[in-house]
């Protein structure tokens, strides 16, 4: 029973998500009763989280086993998973387009968020694995939730088959571990590694390599990152936002545990130098690909989703550094990311909302127009840019030092601070269009309205954006 | 009282006040922005009363813990170098915001965005802590991208970007020097004045330590002053820039670069400095006579005065790469007066560009006796920066030459040249400008009004004040410098 604690969550998401299916077969109008379940069926799922503590006091953590833990780290991702979620239905529920199958929608989702769960929980590759398939598979489904042009279907068909390759790469990679060593456990094989000969210990490696990738495909990782534009492109918005956060976030969380777990034996143990060399080239090539290619696009949630591979390469750098400090600067990094991307997008969807767009000449003279609004979308990209003093500057520097305290690692920190002043460019490329381009279409966007869920998003976006950022207090007490 | 705080946040509660505001009532909102600008300068003046300039330490110092768990401290403080630095912001804010009552565009977007920007300048000037800094330095550069873009001549956009990825390049490199001096630092900390005192540790990390990390933070100042080769922001964006910003981008933001080098770069790395102290000179010199010569060539009134100050940036740093106190004292002195008097010479191009639209200086002649009040503070400024004696510029540039001449013989001589550019080019203008037959063009032009006349007859005054009496300005920063100087040469 006292294990059973350590499930209350996922449990609880568990049955959100059937009851919310059972509601959508049973009443597929009752559409207040399933925004209730699953507000009810995540946020009850945060509450949760603190059961083992009611139970047993403070002292209890870290609590590990051979197959999952539940330790700071994995606290801290659950908040952040379970949050995004919440963020996540609120969006939802100002888009219209996902009202005829409302109840799939939020169980799919849920479902998608317990697999996140699991997945950062997740100390055994046979675990992980199973997680990442939950995710996977109803990830796979949302994407593909509104199939009204082809290019949708196509963006939804890219991410299915490499998603599918993805999984098969990384249980290939696992039974190459299980060869080398006999077992599936992420100390374990760094361990059995350590003592086995020569020929096992690289077989070892390489398994560990495969399955690194496998979750970088999630992550969005250079050079395993094809599948993002045309999958964000394609899913609905609130959707894309979704999985802008919360499956890149968990995939992250599990591999700062996975290296952590495996680099932190020291390089005897494992061929972990090279691991972490590679990593390192991993986390340069993220960073410049997502920049890059970002500078050229046009279309709002495209310019998002490169600059999502961009931000998951910055994390990389705490990853790699396989640190304490490296594993909480990618947590706060995490914390930063959630705020100013959910709430970016929740800008984006209001812009799209508006306008029925999402071309980047969307936004212009917005700031003549909406000038409040102007200056909260330009907090959220000039703080994914790392422009203090808002919350994303506080998760670069972090990251960025825990790189330099490394010291071999401090050229990927110079690649870093140099790809955030290319990032710069095509941030601002939307700030230009809201606050320097006048509005030539002269179809003036209706007058801001009153209150609304979204309106409400941003808000408290825009107020952890800043207020985080001036006093970050709690959240390093949160995150060490 | 937390004098120094106040002083940084009275523009940024005038900032919010403004925000809050209907963006109808721009006669509001001018009032609120002058009234906190105002008093943010009135607050500095008494900081100037109080402020003890025997005494080189760090005064009104404000210190409490902000992030405890990186070590970061709000940390405050003013000493000799930030004191004139500080009241020259203060200064010059409230006379640009004056000069920008002509702006009739998007009003309230422009008061909040210029507020905000005299936070981030007047915070850089008192930040003791790296962390702090380099937010303060951050901020300065979100406003100044909108102010240029919006507001600014036909290639706004490209000099706004240009600035803003431009200086972005450079304080990156510092952040990272930042976080390198944190781990070298033993027990780490990222208050500038325990790390001056730790500066051995950073010596035994080995030279190549202390050569990177000084170029980390000379590429973000450098930038900023600007030092050649990465000057070529400069003419751009303050030229695209309205006037009054013109006057704030000269005038106080190229000196947080003169302020960085003094205040990082000099004590904290002597064995690096020394390393480079070479390449400065040359650079200097560089600066000084490529200036000169460019701004020789302009034919534009606007950007003929921002080459100059390419090329009086480079007497600073003459004074600078002297190493003792006559330079430093000069070069500082240097910074204020080229600030003084450029932040004029911008506002008088703005009064005769906003007449006639144009700053070709082929286009005017014989305005002297059309425009005489215009003529004389203008000739007076022109004066003043080619470094006539009896005004302030001679006497900070006197200084940096006098400073630089002990160590640097070949070089200070050469850069004596550029005092005899810098002449012709503007003599050539007045001679262009006032001088000669009337164009008939501008027979109906009219003299300056009272609001042109309240931005720049108190800096005209004080070129004057300071170049009679320079003992005003020199004593304030002479004992830091002095202390200085012994911080740099005693290793």
């Amino acid at each position: 029973m006292q294990i059973l604690a350590y499930f209350f969550p996922e449990i609880w998401l568990a049955t959100g998500a059937l009851a919310l299916l059972t509601i959508d077969f049973m009443k597929p109008k009752a559409r207040r009763t399933m925004t209730a379940a699953a507000y009810l069926a995540v946020a009850g799922a945060l509450i949760c989280i603190f059961c083992p503590w009611w139970e047993q006091g403070m002292g209890i953590l870290p609590f590990v086993f051979d197959d999952f833990s539940l330790d700071g780290l994995t606290l801290g991702f659950t908040l952040l998973i379970l949050t995004g979620t919440l963020v996540t239905i609120a969006l939802a529920q100002e888009d219209e387009t996902l009202k005829p199958n409302w109840g799939s929608f939020l169980g799919l989702l849920v479902l998608a968020s317990l697999g996140c769960v699991l997945l950062v929980k997740a100390r055994d590759f046979v675990y992980a694995f199973l997680a990442i398939e939950l995710i996977s598979i109803s990830s796979f489904i949302l994407v593909a939730f509104e199939r009204r042009e082809l290019a949708m279907i196509e963006g939804a068909l890219k991410y299915f088959l490499v998603g599918a390759f993805s999984s098969a790469i990384a249980l290939y990679g696992i039974s190459l571990c299980y060869a080398a060593t006999g077992t599936t456990g992420f100390g374990a094989i760094a361990q059995a590694a350590a003592q086995a000969g020569d020929a096992r210990h690289w077989l070892a490696t390489t398994g560990l390599l495969l399955v690194l990738v496998s979750f970088g495909f999630k992550a969005s990782i250079a050079p395993f990152h094809f599948w993002v534009p045309d999958a964000y492109q394609a899913a609905p918005t609130p959707f894309t936002a979704y999985l802008s956060v919360v499956p890149k976030l968990a995939a992250l969380g599990v591999l700062v545990a996975l290296t952590s777990a495996t680099f932190g034996l020291g390089q005897a143990a494992i061929h972990a130098a090279g691991l972490t060399k590679i990593l390192a080239v991993l986390a340069v090539l993220t960073m410049t690909v997502g920049n890059v290619s970002a500078i050229h696009q046009n279309d709002l949630k495209r310019l998002l989703a490169y600059s999502s591979i961009a931000q998951a390469g910055y994390m990389m750098i705490g990853i790699l550094a396989a640190t304490k400090l490296g594993g909480s600067a990618v947590l706060l990094y995490g914390f930063a990311y959630l705020l100013m991307n959910l709430g970016a997008f929740a800008c984006v969807f209001w812009v799209a909302k508006q306008t029925d767009s999402y071309d980047i000449t969307a936004c212009d003279g917005l700031a003549v127009t909406h000038l409040p609004f102007a200056l909260t979308f330009t907090a959220f990209l000039l703080s994914l840019a790392g422009i203090p003093p808002l919350v994303g500057f506080l998760g670069k520097y972090l990251v960025f030092a825990s790189a330099l305290d490394v010291g071999w690692a401090w050229p990927v920190a110079v690649a870093g601070v140099l790809n955030s002043v290319i990032s710069v460019y095509y941030y601002l490329r939307i700030a230009y269009r809201m606050f320097f381009v006048e509005n030539r279409t002269g179809a003036a966007i209706a007058a801001p309205q009153g209150f609304s869920v979204l309106v409400l998003v941003i808000v408290l976006m825009l107020i952890g954006t800043i207020s985080l950022g001036i006093y970050p207090k709690p959240l390093l007490a949160l995150v060490q | 009282m937390p004098l120094l705080s106040l002083i940084i946040f009275l523009p940024l509660a005038g900032a919010l006040i403004i925000l809050m505001m209907d963006k109808e009532k721009t006669k509001a909102i001018q009032k609120v922005g002058l009234i906190f600008s105002g008093l943010a300068l009135l607050a500095s003046l008494v900081l100037l009363i109080d402020f003890d300039p025997s005494n080189s330490a760090m005064q009104f110092v404000e210190e409490f813990s902000w992030i405890p768990a990186l070590n970061v401290k709000y940390l405050l403080g003013a000493d000799g170098l930030s004191m004139p630095l500080m009241i020259l912001t203060t200064l010059l804010s409230f006379i640009s915001l004056i000069a920008s009552l002509g702006i009739d565009k998007r009003v309230k977007e422009y008061w909040f965005w210029f507020l905000i920007l005299e936070v981030g300048m007047l915070g850089v000037f008192v930040a003791l802590d790296f962390f702090l800094f380099y937010v303060f330095w951050e901020i300065t550069l979100v406003p100044m991208y909108f102010l240029i873009g919006i507001w600014g001549g036909p290639q706004k956009e490209y000099a706004a970007t240009k600035f803003f990825l431009y200086t972005l390049f450079g304080s990156v490199f510092m952040l990272l020097s930042i976080i390198a001096l944190y781990f070298a630092s033993e027990p780490h900390t990222l208050n500038m004045l325990e790390l001056m005192a730790q500066r051995d540790a950073f010596f035994a990390k080995g030279m190549t330590f202390q050569m990177l990390v000084f170029l980390g933070f000379y590429v973000a100042f450098a930038i900023k002053i600007p030092m050649f080769p990465f000057h070529t922001w400069l003419p751009l964006a303050h030229v695209e820039a309205p006037t009054a910003v013109s006057v704030i981008l000269a005038g106080v933001l190229l000196k947080m670069g003169g302020y960085g080098i003094l205040r990082v770069n000099l004590p904290m790395f002597p064995q690096a400095t020394e390393a480079f102290l070479p390449f400065l000179i040359v650079l200097a010199f560089i600066n000084i006579f490529y200036g000169s010569l460019c701004a020789m060539a302009q034919k534009d009134m606007k950007r003929m005065v921002a080459y100059s100050s390419i090329n009086h940036m480079g007497y600073a740093m003459l004074g600078i790469a002297s190493m003792n106190a006559i330079g430093f004292n000069g070069a500082v002195f240097q910074m204020i007066n080229h600030g003084i008097i450029t932040g004029s010479l911008f506002l008088l191009v703005g009064v005769i560009y906003d007449r006639t639209h144009t700053r070709d200086i082929d286009a005017f002649g014989g305005l002297g006796a059309k425009v005489p009040l215009y003529a004389g503070v203008m000739t007076l400024a022109c004066m003043a920066s080619l470094g006539l004696p009896g005004l302030a510029g001679f006497v900070s540039e006197f200084l940096c030459f006098l400073g630089a001449f002990g160590p640097w013989k070949l070089w200070t001589m050469l850069s004596v040249s550029g005092i005899l550019i810098t002449a012709a080019f503007f003599l050539r203008m007045i001679q262009k400008v006032f001088l000669g037959p009337l164009n008939e063009k501008w027979s109906g032009l009219t003299d300056m009004n009272a609001r042109e006349l309240v931005t720049t007859i108190p800096l005209a005054a004080l070129t004057v004040a300071l170049g009679v009496y320079p003992k005003w300005g020199l004593d304030l920063m002479n004992q830091t410098m002095t202390s200085l100087a012994q911080l740099v040469t005693k290793q």
